[in-house]
């Protein structure tokens, strides 16, 4: 697929992907660019662009030097700085967003590297076939990852009663 | 530096050793309902349609399903927003366009060197260094680095290269109205005629006819060169005398008329 293309139909679910994996939109930033880099320099023959991208951008991030360092003091210090929703103006709203995003950054980083890549493929619409691809497993065992994500997620998220 | 991400279970995490694919799985079923909830055809044995789920898989199956959607939105409070996602397209798209022009530079630098590794050998045989050169002229002409029509004398017009010790034909730009013909042959007649083409343009018949060669200033004639070989020059417009050089004996001849020929005997 031709390189500008396919920089204009994945860069966003990428960027998405890859901020939530680390935390850091700035990592994010330069793994995206690096995978893009990579695809312009040698594409993959076959398979599967979308699928090589991420993967490509995950393992970039994963040889960053103490990227998981670098996330936890973020989520320590700032956690404001990860780019995340809408600006709001009521700064009630904006900390109770913030508080909600720590929360939630927190739990995924309770999870374990290779379920917290799962999940978020999953939340932009991987099927499992293509995780399993990206990640080097299975496609059953996605299901039996998702699944106890989806606990651990359940157990540190606030969640109704109804959903646990 | 490529990790596998094998390597991420195999020595980089070792307290999340609940994560190795080949690990235990601690409830089959979840799994079995999540491929279902994501529509993925993993367990045909689970689907709805045909009944196969008993009442506590669909009741486990809607839990999943209602937590799933729960958890996708609490997680999207921490998708980035629209602008960052917009500002990292912008800032990427320009280094991204750049990389490419790079590299297109870098494929175009590979090509021409392996284009000049090919010719490199051709540039020690006089034709087809003239038409090597022709051919550089003409490709520099379609990219507008030069005009095709700034060939100098003795440039060879596209012909085969290696032909130059065979009966052929050769054609040639002539710059200046005085065209040389080196005489380096035993024998032999020259035919010099006016053409109306723009080049000039040299030939060689005759059973034991020699080579021609283009030189800077018009045209040498090698060979033995028996009696019976004639060399025909047929030269355009602007040339008016044919300078006749045997060794160093030098003569002049005026370029007859479009209806008539000059004829010349080459011996020695």
């Amino acid at each position: 697929m031709d390189a500008a293309r396919l920089f204009e139909r994945h860069h966003a679910a990428l960027f998405r992907y890859l901020v939530r994996l680390t935390g850091d939109a700035d990592l994010a930033h330069d793994a995206a660019q690096e995978a893009f880099t990579r695809y312009i320099a040698k594409p993959p023959r076959g398979g599967q662009p979308k699928a090589w991208l991420f993967t490509v951008a995950t393992n970039v991030v994963r040889a960053a030097a103490n990227s998981r360092q670098r996330r936890r003091q973020l989520l320590e210090a700032a956690a404001a700085k990860v780019p995340a929703g809408d600006a709001r103006a009521n700064p009630e709203e904006e900390l109770l967003a913030a508080t909600r995003r720590s929360a939630v950054r927190q739990a995924l980083d309770a999870l374990g590297e290779r379920e917290r890549m799962v999940l978020l493929m999953r939340e932009e619409g991987f099927t499992h076939r293509e995780i399993a691809a990206a990640v080097g497993t299975t496609t059953g065992s996605i299901g039996t990852m998702v699944a106890r994500a989806l606990d651990k997620l359940a157990a540190a998220l606030p969640l109704d009663a109804q959903h646990l | 530096v490529r990790i596998s991400v094998n390597d991420w279970t195999n020595g980089l995490d070792p307290e999340r050793h609940d994560e190795r694919a080949d690990a235990p799985v601690g409830d089959d079923r979840d799994a079995a309902l999540i491929r279902l909830i994501d529509h993925d055809p993993g367990d045909a044995s689970l689907d709805p349609a045909d009944g196969a789920l008993d009442a506590v898989d669909g009741a486990r199956l809607e839990q999943l399903r209602q937590r799933s959607t729960a958890l996708r939105a609490l997680l999207a409070a921490d998708v980035p927003a629209d602008v960052d996602v917009a500002h990292s397209a912008a800032l990427m798209r320009a280094e991204l366009q750049r990389a490419a022009r790079a590299r297109l530079t870098r494929m175009a630098t590979r090509i021409a060197a392996a284009f000049a590794l090919v010719l490199l050998p051709f540039v020690f045989v006089p034709p087809a260094r003239a038409w090597v050169v022709d051919q550089v002229r003409a490709a520099a002409a379609v990219l507008g680095i030069a005009r095709a029509a700034d060939r100098p004398a003795g440039d060879v017009a596209p012909a085969a290269p290696g032909s130059a010790t065979a009966a052929f034909d050769v054609s040639f730009a002539a710059a200046s109205n005085v065209l040389t013909v080196h005489v380096a042959t035993a024998g032999g007649t020259l035919v010099v005629r006016r053409g109306h083409g723009s080049d000039a343009v040299a030939s060689a018949s005759g059973a034991r006819a020699g080579g021609l060669a283009i030189m800077p200033d018009g045209v040498r004639l090698d060979g033995g060169g028996s009696d019976d070989a004639v060399y025909t020059l047929t030269v355009p417009p602007h040339v008016r005398q044919i300078r006749v050089d045997r060794g160093g004996d030098v003569s002049f001849h005026d370029v007859p008329s479009p209806d008539r020929e000059l004829r010349l005997p080459l011996e020695q």
